[in-house]
């Protein structure tokens, strides 16, 4: 049975909601309901709704971080940025990517989360690009180009030095986790 | 009258302004019979505006949280220092999960009038309750105005805290 408006936001009102068991049960079905929430909500009920989209692991989790990416406020799109991250997580652990081909769910959820993630690299507001910086993975040099040159972008124009530092740390942690792991690695900050 | 200490370190203006937040736990501590010496700055360290907190239930505290606490510009071991941030991941109102030696809790730009005074409640040894008129509660954002007041249970915790005097 379908997730109702009341269970889901009898879960986002809490203060610190458990994800984990709220994704579990109450599933793919909530995934309409929390991006109509995303929507409108107050911006942490939205950022709530935002995170957990992103803890259902589904390839239309995509379509509700896509609306947080379009709210005008930075917290939202934070949230964005941290949901796409447990979407591309999962992805990459649940299998490894043919190289150049959607081949099913998974393979479809790390292309459109990949792709929102570099688009928020590019957000106007420093705390969404520092977050969205989390969530490059340090195999992208070999099977993402597209997002290790984001960061590269970020590394070098970004008009936060904090930023451009972080940046260039995830660079340096990717070329060392390659390094260490004899060609893939996985770059993490914090 | 009892008294704790508390430092509020502001990375992110919060959305509610800090004024109503330390009246408002003004208002539920002084009630309960404690006071609070205050001292509030501004700190400039962005890469901590967004703090990863893990499940922020038992720990492990992450690497963010133990580098975030660790920047306590003058306060004690036993002061109590909350940081305003811009947001958690995972997305919380506040986390109190904090370092033994370092009591403290971070609260987010988005948080409700009660949220500082919740989490102080944490680091000061107070458990969630199931009332939601209560402090405790789990959901702080639908809190009535001013809450329950703190029970004698909760009273007598916070008096056997290690950071109240």
């Amino acid at each position: 049975m379908a997730a109702t408006p009341d269970e889901i936001m009898k879960v986002l009102n809490l203060d610190q909601p458990n994800y984990d068991e709220a994704a579990a049960r109450l599933g793919k079905g909530a995934l309409p309901i929390l991006k109509e929430v995303v929507k409108t909500a107050h911006p942490l009920t939205a950022s709530k709704a935002a995170y957990l989209a992103g803890k259902i692991h589904h390839e239309k989790s995509v379509e509700v971080l896509r609306a947080a990416k379009r709210r005008p406020e930075g917290a939202v799109r934070i949230a964005a940025a941290a949901a796409a991250e447990l979407l591309l997580d999962h992805a990459e652990k649940s299998g490894a990517q043919k190289a150049g081909r959607v081949t099913g769910a998974r393979d479809k959820i790390l292309e459109s989360a990949g792709r929102l993630v570099v688009g928020l690299t590019t957000d106007r507001d420093a705390d969404v690009r520092r977050v969205a910086s989390w969530s490059l993975p340090a195999d992208a040099a070999q099977e993402k180009p597209r997002t290790i040159k984001a960061v590269r972008k970020l590394s070098k124009t970004d008009s936060s030095a904090r930023l451009r530092d972080s940046a260039k740390a995830v660079l340096n942690r990717t070329k060392a986790a390659r390094q260490g792991a004899g060609g893939r690695g996985k770059a993490r900050q914090g | 009258m009892k008294s704790f200490n508390l430092f509020l370190k502001v990375l992110v203006e919060p959305v509610i302004d800090i004024d109503t937040l330390i009246k408002n736990m003004e208002r539920v501590y002084g009630a309960a019979g404690f006071r609070f010496e205050l001292s509030v700055e501004d700190l400039n360290l962005p890469d901590y505006n967004t703090v990863r907190v893990g499940d922020c239930d038992n720990g492990p505290l992450t690497a963010m949280q133990e580098e975030l606490f660790e920047k306590r510009n003058g306060a004690s071991p036993t002061d109590i220092v909350v940081y305003f941030v811009h947001s958690t991941s995972p997305v919380f109102s506040g986390c109190a999960l904090h370092p033994p030696d370092r009591p403290g809790a971070v609260v987010v730009r988005d948080a409700s009038r009660w949220t500082l005074a919740h989490e102080v409640g944490h680091v000061l040894g107070l458990d969630h309750v199931d009332e939601p008129d209560r402090l405790m509660t789990r959901f702080t954002g639908n809190l009535p105005d001013p809450p329950a007041p703190l029970s004698p249970d909760e009273i007598e915790t916070i008096a056997r805290s290690d950071f109240v005097f």
